[in-house]
């Protein structure tokens, strides 16, 4: 009894310590993975990697359903192809500014755009 | 202080000899006679109008139009005292120095000087006007009292301001009839004549000299006037009408021996909602939306291009105006959100905003008044208006806001919406700045020009011709501030003439 009781106490503090570091697991695996989970999922496609520059994909494939249909002739391989290029070494933020320093812009329904911008937008219209 | 003369009490037959005679009295005219006041020139100024709207005078401007719709020529001006002054919107600003320049990509453009020529008249001009001080050039007053202007990223377009012509104590425009009534009265070498419609300008035989005026009134007095030299002063539309009627010595009408009068007419082109701006964190100075009132005048913004862009890109002028806020469609607020993400800018408090625009025509030589069939009630040729605009003067409006949006982007402060495309898409939103100009345009070269750089009608010794009807080429700035300034060096001229 004494040893049963002396077990008892000495076995709770182990089980709540295990109990504890799972529960820590559990909120850290949840913590780390939800962000993933309310990410919206898209279906895969070849030009992922590139996407992945675009903070704001939802709106970026509204407009680029609307460079497609002015453009039908718009060549997806060929632009992503391009865009890995120009992207390699540099951030979204810098081609975007060496488009614009450039004057290469594009005109979208009358928005005017930069064009690595448009050509992401199509893209991501693409993938969607 | 004299009473001005009424025309109607003139006896038919009478013939009144002068020194100068200013054939009408709008801003032209009525600066031209003030700035001659106190000098030994005796001066008669015929106005065909009274000192308030008459509907039988003002009948006398109709007309008819073809071609790309516009204004009917009866509404887009006044016949009274004042002139056009009378229903005018006070926008004020001088003309760019590029305006007066010859440019290789554009044809027909150019004047027989430059900007300098005009400078020392402008701030007397401005104060005819009251458009306060001639601050145009000097964004930085502006902006220190005012707040920031919109920041652009280095590039073709930059924030202009505009002053507005207002009377004393009020912020209406100068009526100049109204204003300078009594001025005229107390001028002791001048008359006005009141209701008397000059019908025609007649040559001596041998065609290089006006001998004499027809004077009619629309009671059915007619009488003569004399002048040693006169200045046809009656609108940019009128005085093309009244050189081409006035065709029985020479039977193309005075000055007009290469076919110039009447041709490459132009007015100011004010197509609205041109573009939709969108300000990523909404702030605006008031004074881009609505003039403000600062340093005894109200001035406003603009945005034009830059000289140098002008010529590196073969645009022409434009002032784009900012106006009424607006709400953005889906798409619009998509290009917003996906944009200003990618730049890495918050949004959320962004406001966009509709803008219009007084845009410059390139000159053209087909786009022209001619004499119709139709008469007037004094028996004077109506006109027809064979009005264009060509599609490059769209896509050179277009060259300028693309530059626009490239510097607000690349300054992260916006976006913009071109909103318009196609010929018709633009023609939808067309309004006119009834800013009639280019019928009898300057030029040293009379198979080039209808007067010379001195503004005399090239082979008539003694007649003169003032207001906007010489520019020969354009700009984007309205015109009165400019003519006036113009009309004021002509007087210039003519004291030195009568001097000699
Ligand atoms: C609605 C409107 C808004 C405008 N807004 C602006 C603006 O904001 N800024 C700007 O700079 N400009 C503006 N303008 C243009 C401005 O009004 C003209 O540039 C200016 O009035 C031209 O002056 P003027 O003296 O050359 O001609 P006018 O003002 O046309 O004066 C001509 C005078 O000649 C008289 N006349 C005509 N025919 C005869 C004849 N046969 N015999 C005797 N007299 C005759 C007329 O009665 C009139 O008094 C506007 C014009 C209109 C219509």
């Amino acid at each position: 009894m004494t040893q049963s009781w002396k077990s008892a106490i000495s076995r709770r503090p182990v089980l709540s310590g295990l109990i504890a570091a799972l529960g820590l697991a559990i909120a850290g695996g949840i913590a780390f993975e939800v962000p993933k989970l309310s990410r919206r999922r898209y279906k895969p496609s070849p030009y992922d990697d590139l996407l992945a520059n675009l903070p704001d994909r939802e709106n970026a494939a509204r407009i680029g359903a609307a460079v497609i249909a002015e453009s039908p002739a718009f060549d997806a391989n060929q632009t992503a192809r391009a865009l890995v290029n120009s992207l390699a070494d540099n951030s979204l933020a810098g081609v975007v500014s060496a488009d614009l320093a450039q004057g290469r812009m594009d005109e979208v329904h009358g928005w005017l755009l930069p064009q690595t911008l448009t050509q992401l937008c199509a893209l991501a219209a693409k993938a969607s | 202080m004299k009473a001005f003369l009424d025309a109607r009490s003139i006896p038919a037959g009478t013939v009144l000899d002068t020194d100068l005679a200013i054939i009408g009295g709008g801003p032209a005219g009525i600066a031209l006679a003030l700035a001659l006041a106190n000098t030994p020139i005796r001066v008669l100024l015929l106005e065909s109008g009274g000192e308030a709207f008459e509907p039988q005078t003002q009948a006398l401007y109709a007309g008819s139009e073809t071609g790309t719709p516009y204004l009917k020529l009866e509404n887009s001006r006044l016949r009274y005292l004042g002139g056009s002054s009378n229903h005018w919107g006070g926008w004020c600003r001088p003309l760019d120095a590029i305006d007066f320049e010859q440019r290789s990509w554009l044809p027909h453009s150019g004047w027989p000087f430059s900007r300098t020529e005009l400078e020392p008249y402008f701030s007397r001009a401005q104060s005819m006007c009251e458009a306060g001080p001639f601050i145009y050039d000097d964004p930085a007053k502006w902006t220190q009292s005012f707040g920031a202007s919109i920041p652009l990223g280095e590039g073709g377009v930059y924030t202009t301001y505009m002053q507005f012509s207002k009377t004393r104590d009020s912020y209406l425009p100068t009526h100049f009839g109204e204003r300078y009534g009594g001025d005229l009265k107390r001028v002791p070498n001048l008359s006005v004549m009141l209701h008397a419609n000059v019908t025609g300008l007649r040559l001596a035989t041998n065609a290089r000299s006006l001998d004499h005026l027809d004077v009619a009134t629309l009671q059915g007095g007619r009488f003569t006037v004399r002048p040693k030299y006169t200045v046809l002063a009656v609108g940019g539309i009128e005085n093309a009408r009244l050189l081409l009627a006035s065709n029985d010595v020479v039977q193309a009408g005075v000055g007009n021996g290469h076919d110039l009068v009447g041709r490459f007419f132009a007015d100011h082109p004010i197509p609205g909602d041109t573009a939709t701006m969108v300000l990523f964190n909404g702030a605006i100075s008031n004074y881009y939306q609505q003039p403000q009132p600062a340093f005894g005048a109200y001035f406003r913004a603009a945005l034009t291009p830059h000289d140098a862009f002008k010529n590196r890109h073969a645009v022409l002028c434009s002032l784009a105006t900012i106006e009424g806020e607006v709400q953005l469609d889906g798409l619009g607020q998509s290009a917003v959100a996906a944009t200003a993400s990618t730049l890495g800018i918050d949004a959320a408090n962004m406001r966009a905003f509709t803008v219009g625009c007084g845009m410059e025509l390139a000159p053209d030589p087909e786009r022209r008044l001619t004499l119709s069939d139709e008469r007037d009630a004094l028996g004077m040729p109506r006109l027809n208006l064979d009005m264009r605009i060509s599609d490059s003067d769209f896509a050179r409006y277009r060259d300028t806001l693309k530059e626009l949006g490239r510097q607000l982007l690349a300054a992260r402060t916006g976006m913009i919406r071109i909103n318009h495309k196609s010929r018709e898409s633009w023609l939808s939103v067309m309004d006119w700045g009834n800013h009639h100009m280019g019928t009898t345009r300057m030029h040293n070269d009379p198979r080039q020009g209808v007067v010379d750089a001195n503004s005399q009608v090239h082979g008539v010794s003694n007649l003169y011709v003032a207001g906007s009807s010489v520019f020969p080429t354009y700009g984007a700035s309205n015109p009165t501030l400019n003519l006036i300034a113009l009309t004021l060096r002509l007087a210039d001229r003519l004291k030195m003439v009568f001097r000699s």
